[in-house]
Order: C-alpha cells, then structure tokens, then sequence
C-alpha cells in the first residue's frame, strides 16, 4: 500500500453512519458511480463489499479490477480517497459468513428478509489512501471521546447484582444499574418466552411508550437477531438503513414485482440511531437479551458491547440460578396461606379476561396476555370466589388454567413481568412478594370480573 | 430525454458524485457541487473542487465521466453518462449556484442524516471549476430492482 495512512487509523469511516461512493469503469473506459451502504476492513490492505444490487459495478470488475472510492469519517466529516484493485469475489467461507450475517442483521431490522440476499463477498486490495483536501476555512473539530463504561462501573453493578436474592430484586437492580451505573438511558430487559420463539421485555427504562411486555419474535432486529447468533449485535446506522430500505421497498412497489412485506415496526426509540443487543446466557443457553439504544450515530462500539455482554452474563447466571431456588422451595414451606381479603370500597375494577390468549384488560385498557394473563385472571377469581389474597409459586404451577408447558415453565418470570406491568400502570391490584415463593395479592377496590369470548 | 421534474431534481441540492477515468483506465471517485442541466442541448454545466489533481488529471475534453444525483432524505437517484466537452473557471452564476446549492444539500444532510452544519460543511471545497459535458445516457440509479434501468428511453 503506498500509503502513509493505515486503514486501521480511519476506521470510523467504515461504520455505515455515512455513504461510500464506488466508481468502476468498463473496458470501453465509461465510468459508472455509485452509493454504497458499507466497506468492511477485511485486515491492514483489504476490504471487503457486499454484492448485492451492484449488478454494473460487478460487471466493470470482471473487465477493469480497478475502482475508486470515497469514504467520511462521520464525526470529522474529513473525507478520503481509496484507490481499489479487485482481488477475488468470494461466495462461502469465513468472509462471505461475516458480511452475509451484517446483511442478514439488516434485512431482520427493515423486515425485508425475502429482499436482502448477498451474492458475493467482493475482495479489494487497497493500494492507496489519502485524504481530499476540504474545505481549508473549516475548523478541524476534535473526535468524541470513547463514553463506554470503566471497569469501575462494570464492578459497581456486578456488586450489586451479586447482593440480589430473589428474582425482582435483580429484574430491578440490574435496569436501574445499566441506567445509573453505565450510563445506558434507553434499555430494553427481555426474556426468553417458554416455546423459546419469541422474547418479552420485562423491564425497560428511558422510553416514552409503555414497554414492558412487548415482545420481539426471536430471529427479528437487531434483539431477536442476537438471541439467535448468541452474539452481540451493533447497528450504528439505522438512520441509513431506515432510508435504504425505505427506497428499495418503494421502489420494489413501483416496479409492480411482488412486495417484500409489510414494514415491521421496530421495537426500542422512534428515532434511535444506533442500536446495540447482546444474548443474555448462562448454562450454555440463551435466558434473554438486553437491548440499549441511542439518538446519535454510532454510538456504541466495541467497549460498550464488552460492557453490556458482561453485565448480562452477570444476570443471567443469577437469574437462573435465583429461578432454581425459588422453584425448589420445599413444600412446607410453601403451603398457601389463605388471608381473608379486607373490605373494598365503593369503587369497583372491571377486569376483562379473553381465555383464548390469555389478553386481559382493566377497565377497558390492554394490561397483558399469555401466560401473565392467565396467572392474573386465576388469581383474581380465586380471590373474587374465595377471598383469597396469599398464593404460593408451586399451587400456580399445578394450576391447569394457565396452560404452563411442563418443562421449564418461566412462571417467576411471568409472576415478574405482571408484577412490573401492574406497577407501571398503577393498576388498583398489585402483586406483593412475601417470601421465597410466596406472594400477596393486594386489591384497592372492589372487583367485577368478566371472561370474555371473542368468537360472539 | 429531460422532463421538467427531472432537471428540477437534477439541478436541486441533491448529493453528487463524480466517476471519471485516466488514460490509464483507472476510475476516480469525486464529488459534485453543482449541475445545471440544458435539457434541448443535452448537456450539463458541473462545478467541481477546483483543487484536486487526481481529478483534474482524468479530465479532459472528450474524456468520459459519469454523475448520480442522489436525494440524501429520499436515495431516489439518477445517473448521467456522457463526455467531457471543456474546463473552465466558474462564472458568478457558477459561484451563486455553488452556494446555492451548498446550502440546500447541507441543509438536507444535516435535517435526513444528522450532524452539525459546521462539521458537515467541511466537506465543501474551497473553489470550483465549471465542467461542461453531454449527456448521452441517464439511468435510474435508486437502491431496488430497477436500479440500472435507462430513464431517457433508449435500449442498454
């Protein structure tokens, strides 16, 4: 490379936050010029381009293995240019699985899996970098400096999750940690459901909307992505990626071919940028996923996703271990104690419960469905039958209502996302943990329950 | 070959880039900064850096050079192919349109794509030179399946 700059010093260019621009030529010397979404540095002299739609650029490479290209740093904005030679276009192997795993992210973040399909993995030497002389009345601004946690911080929150000794006090410790601690505002905590497809948040902070209980169908985004691959993943583009598939789903629609789909809403901040996930794991398996997002570009790198990854390791092993305990309460210990519910006043709660999926309102408004909504309506009818208001994990478990599969259940799981769902609405009914598997019910009003059938 | 539309498109703060080719056959990515399109003739005024030696050394008359324009908030993009007819200094119309259109396109950049205006400005040279070319081939260059297809009605 004769080059005095190292492709390493610039790799902030290669996030994807700014376009590349490629310029190819034909062996009949036409130029053709184009955007691209991303370059990959393969190691010191090469990179790599994902072939997807650059059906003119690949044809010039087979004539001319030249080309040409631009990148941006995107905090600096100082621009550079490349100069390419075409070495090899590669479809399998370690490179091909690395880019196509960076396409397969994309198309599960826009929806448009059916749409985005790598063909190659193009190989370029670099043969010469320099920067374009900008504008010389321009300021030269100084780069951000790194804002990932310290290992300080990294202690700080493992101390504090390690003094946890029951399930929702580490739910709790640990979103307000990443919050306080790591200095991560916008945080998504979710669990792996029981058939293990989909994952559901059980906590979240720094969000407008109501999140907790939303789930996010595991393969799907940058989250479910992550569980899948059991692999961090880190999206510092998604302004970028938002209009690139903006403009190819219209003008896949405008081409009258068959659609890709309907756009699916991306869970997380309207307007996040950059968006960062890692598998929480413990026992070789995935328990959940922590999700941070951000407004600015590329605003996570490599430190935040160590940062995250630990912490997460952190939590799932004592989630699991905290789970195991509470499950293997012995029986004596967990015999229900039936408390007599005390008098309500006038007002009265009407609950609404539709058993085909388990979805349950309060007055009219969506509280939670599935499993959470089953352990709901079945304690508030025994509470509305019998006045009951201490319950035990185990007589939930052997309760046939709730449809629990018979191995690993995730009832504490789903006893903790009711319990935070009634909280952050300030619902008249709570949940009240008493003991190691044990809980009380708590109603502030009197109730009127309703099971409702969609089908009349 | 030129709708109304497509020269107000052109001729708007679109993000340009520039492919060109030395005798050597080596092509050289660039950017625009500026295009004014005379539809009947066919041709195009393109203002470019004025100091850049790569490029200024693949252009020259009857060189080869292509220009996409790209709409940074929507990527609809269009690509013009032709052959360089001259080189010459900028005019004060050249300089109006120059900051004109530095305006327009930084002004996109920063409300699509974020970035502070004084940062994003770096990226403007310091002086332009007009290039004149025809136009021989517009293509329709936006990300999808019909990126490539040729928008002026000839067959590829």
């Amino acid at each position: 490379m004769t080059t005095d700059i190292p492709l390493r010093s610039i790799e902030r260019c290669f996030t994807g936050v700014r376009p590349a621009v490629i310029a190819t030529a034909a062996a009949t010397g036409t130029p053709n010029v184009t955007f691209l979404s991303r370059v990959h540095v393969l190691d010191d002299e090469r990179v790599a381009l994902s072939n997807q739609f650059f059906s003119k650029t690949a044809r010039n490479l087979a004539e001319n293995p030249h080309a040409s290209l631009l990148i941006i740093d995107p905090l600096t904005f100082d621009e550079y240019r490349m100069t390419l030679v075409f070495e090899r276009r590669e479809r399998r192997g370690h490179v091909f699985e690395s880019l196509r795993a960076d396409i397969d992210a994309i198309a599960a973040i826009t929806g448009m899996q059916d749409v985005f399909n790598l063909r190659a993995a193009d190989i370029y030497r670099v043969v010469d970098i320099r920067q374009i002389s900008s504008n010389p009345d321009a300021d030269h601004p100084d780069a951000a400096a790194g804002r990932a946690p310290d290992a300080v911080a990294i202690a700080e929150l493992s101390a504090r999750l390690s003094r946890c000794s029951e399930l929702g006090e580490l739910v709790a410790t640990m979103i307000d940690g990443l919050d306080q601690v790591l200095g991560y505002h916008h945080v998504h905590l979710l669990l792996l459901d029981e058939s293990g497809r989909r994952l559901y948040t059980v906590a979240s902070r720094g969000f407008d909307a109501e999140s907790v209980g939303a789930e996010v169908p595991v393969g799907h985004g940058v989250i479910g992505t992550a569980a899948t691959r059991g692999a961090a993943v880190r999206v510092g583009n998604l302004g970028q990626l938002r209009k690139y598939s903006q403009a190819i789903r219209q003008s896949w629609e405008e081409s009258a071919e068959p659609s890709p789909g309907p756009a699916l809403p991306m869970p997380g901040l309207p307007e996040a940028r950059s968006r960062m996930a890692v598998p929480a794991m413990a026992f070789g398996a995935v328990v959940g996923a922590l999700a941070a997002d951000s407004t600015e570009d590329d605003a996570f790198g490599p430190a935040d996703e160590a940062a995250l990854s630990i912490v997460a390791s952190l939590f799932a092993n004592a989630f699991e271990a905290l789970r195991a305990e509470e499950r293997d309460v012995p029986p004596d210990r967990a015999r229900p104690a039936v408390g007599l519910a005390p008098a309500q006043p006038a007002v009265t709660t009407h609950i609404r419960h539709f058993p085909e999926d388990g979805s349950t309102f309060i007055d009219g408004d969506y509280l939670i469905k599935g499993v959470a909504g089953r352990i709901l309506w079945s304690l508030m009818t025994q509470y509305d039958d019998e006045g009951r208001v201490e319950f035990t994990n185990r007589e939930l478990r052997l309760d046939p209502t709730l449809q629990l599969p018979g191995f690993k259940d995730n009832l504490e799981s789903r006893l903790i996302l009711l319990t935070r769902r009634l909280d952050e609405r300030a619902a008249p009914i709570r949940l009240r943990k008493t003991g190691r598997g044990r809980f009380h019910l708590d109603v502030s009003t009197s109730v009127r329950l309703d099971a409702a059938d969609r089908g009349r | 070959m030129f709708t109304t539309e497509m020269v107000s498109f052109l001729q708007s703060g679109c993000a340009l880039v520039v492919g060109t080719v030395g005798e050597d056959g080596v092509p050289l990515a660039s950017r625009g900064w500026g295009l004014d399109v005379d539809a009947g003739e066919r041709s195009a005024r393109l203002l470019l850096p004025a100091v850049d030696p790569a490029l200024r050394n693949t252009i020259s008359r009857d060189s080869r050079i292509a220009v996409t324009a790209t709409n940074v908030r929507t990527l609809r993009s269009v690509q013009l192919k032709g052959l360089v007819r001259d080189v010459e200094p900028v005019t004060e119309a050249d300089r109006e349109r120059f900051q004109r259109y530095c305006n327009e396109l930084f002004g996109d950049i920063a409300a699509a794509d974020h970035g502070e205006r004084v940062l994003i400005e770096r990226l403007a040279p310091g002086d332009v030179v007009a290039c004149g070319f025809t136009v021989d081939e517009v293509f329709d260059q936006t990300p999808g399946p019909a990126a490539g297809t040729r928008l002026d009605g000839e067959d590829p």
